[in-house]
């Protein structure tokens, strides 16, 4: 088992193939060896390494794909699990903390699901939905909005 | 001063035996800075740079006046503080000049960042460096708003976009990240799952993602490595966003056609590499 500390000082004790699923945990624990000493995450919260574990505990026996295969597979984002579609129906401030996290920890396949899933939260949604969905403020001026529509329209006409 | 440490000439350019050059680099360069020596001038000449180096990096990750006398050059070089040296690399830590000149963060004042939590191992170094070189190959055009707070978890950033206000969506409670505090990288992620119709509407959502994906943004070639197998070369950047948007979403375009171009591609290439065939001797 490996423990890792969160950076609110909560503390995980994982199975070694869990841990596996992330690079930086995998070359950080062959680094502790045998010793008994928790692996320090001060760049992921308590709230959101436990959900990283979920995930790594659920796709502990997947197998691994090597980059070069991984680029063979087209991308798309219509491919997702039905358990991982499940896992990510969180709060947004959970997914941006989990991408971030797998971003950290380089989990490639969570990060990549983070990204489909985001990526299937835009999709099919107007500018106006998206900063809804989003909370991005809309800070174009009067003139550029009027550009914007014109571009709009152009865009539906062809 | 300013970060010079991702520049690739600073390489070159920096000579720590000359007492009259100085460097300020971030921690994240500075890793890369050592790399680059270690292959250039081999371990000596890395660790020499280290020892000179090493005593100034401060709590924001900056190394300022190498080479000028300071107190910190009189500490005799210590295994403690090599490895301090080592494990300074910070994966949040952005190369990012403020319009003072000043080496720090986007939009904020050096003093002003929280001093980052020291990282646990040596490997995590190891892993920033893989992450700052991604940084690396980051254009230098992504609007400041989509750089500026560092891709940490925890969230200790001061955002400087402006977000809507809480009392404007009742009962929605304000999320620590959002869509534009994503690393670049991690945003090309998600508009190379995107198609034409997508892209348009969340580059009208607000004025950095309007720069960011606009025609002239050099993303595209990017997103185009990162979404389909093939990736046309020696394009514009208007040329390479039309190209992607024309392609992407069109399954025979994406899966059929343009395996087939690469191939054919590669094949003249490498007749145009290969040596030309002797002349035919007349029998």
């Amino acid at each position: 088992m490996v423990k890792l500390v969160s950076s609110d000082k909560e503390e995980f004790d994982v199975a070694v193939e869990v841990v596996e699923q992330s690079v930086l945990l995998t070359k950080m624990a062959a680094g502790h060896g045998e010793s008994d000493e928790a692996i320090s995450l001060p760049e992921v919260t308590g709230r959101v390494l436990a959900k990283v574990i979920e995930y790594c505990e659920q796709h502990k026996s997947d197998q691994k794909l090597d980059a070069d295969d991984r680029d063979d597979v087209p991308k798309s984002s219509e491919d997702i699990l039905q358990w991982d579609k499940d896992f990510m129906k969180v709060d947004q401030d959970m997914l941006f903390g989990l991408l971030l996290a797998s971003n950290y920890l380089d989990i490639k396949p969570l990060l990549d699901l983070g990204c489909k899933t985001v990526a299937n939260m835009i999709r099919g949604k107007s500018a106006e939905e998206i900063r809804e969905k989003f909370n991005i403020t809309d800070e174009f001026t009067e003139e550029e909005q009027d550009l914007i529509n014109k571009e709009k329209d152009w865009a539906e006409d062809n | 001063m300013v970060c010079l440490g991702h520049q690739c000439p600073i390489y070159d350019a920096f000579d720590p035996a000359r007492e009259d050059c100085c460097l300020t680099v971030h921690r994240s360069c500075y890793s890369l800075l050592l790399d680059r020596l270690e292959r250039t001038d081999g371990a000596a000449g890395a660790l020499f740079l280290l020892q000179r180096i090493a005593p100034y990096i401060n709590s924001q990750g900056v190394v300022a006046g190498v080479g000028r006398p300071a107190a910190a050059a009189a500490a005799a070089p210590t295994a403690q503080w090599k490895r301090q040296a080592w494990l300074a690399c910070d994966p949040t830590d952005l190369p990012a000049v403020s319009p003072t000149g000043a080496a720090g963060y986007s939009g904020r004042g050096v003093g002003q960042r929280p001093v980052p939590p020291p990282l646990a191992t040596g490997r995590t170094a190891a892993a920033s460096r893989t992450t700052n070189n991604a940084w690396a190959l980051a254009d230098m055009d992504i609007p400041r708003q989509l750089l500026t707070p560092p891709a940490s978890p925890t969230g200790d950033s001061t955002r400087t976009f402006t977000k809507a206000p809480d009392n404007a969506k009742p009962g929605r409670m304000p999320s620590k990240h959002s869509l534009l505090t994503l690393p670049p990288h991690m945003l090309l992620a998600i508009v190379s799952h995107l198609c034409r119709r997508d892209i348009t509407a969340l580059s009208q959502t607000c004025s950095a993602l309007e720069r960011y994906l606009s025609s002239n943004s050099s993303v595209w070639g990017r997103v185009c490595r990162m979404a389909l197998r093939y990736t046309p070369r020696h394009l514009t950047n208007p040329q390479m966003a039309e190209y992607y948007l024309q392609v992407r979403g069109n399954s025979r375009l994406e899966g059929r056609v343009l395996v087939q171009r690469g191939r054919v591609e590669r094949v003249i290439h490498h007749i145009a590499q290969s040596p030309p065939p002797p002349p035919a001797t007349p029998s």
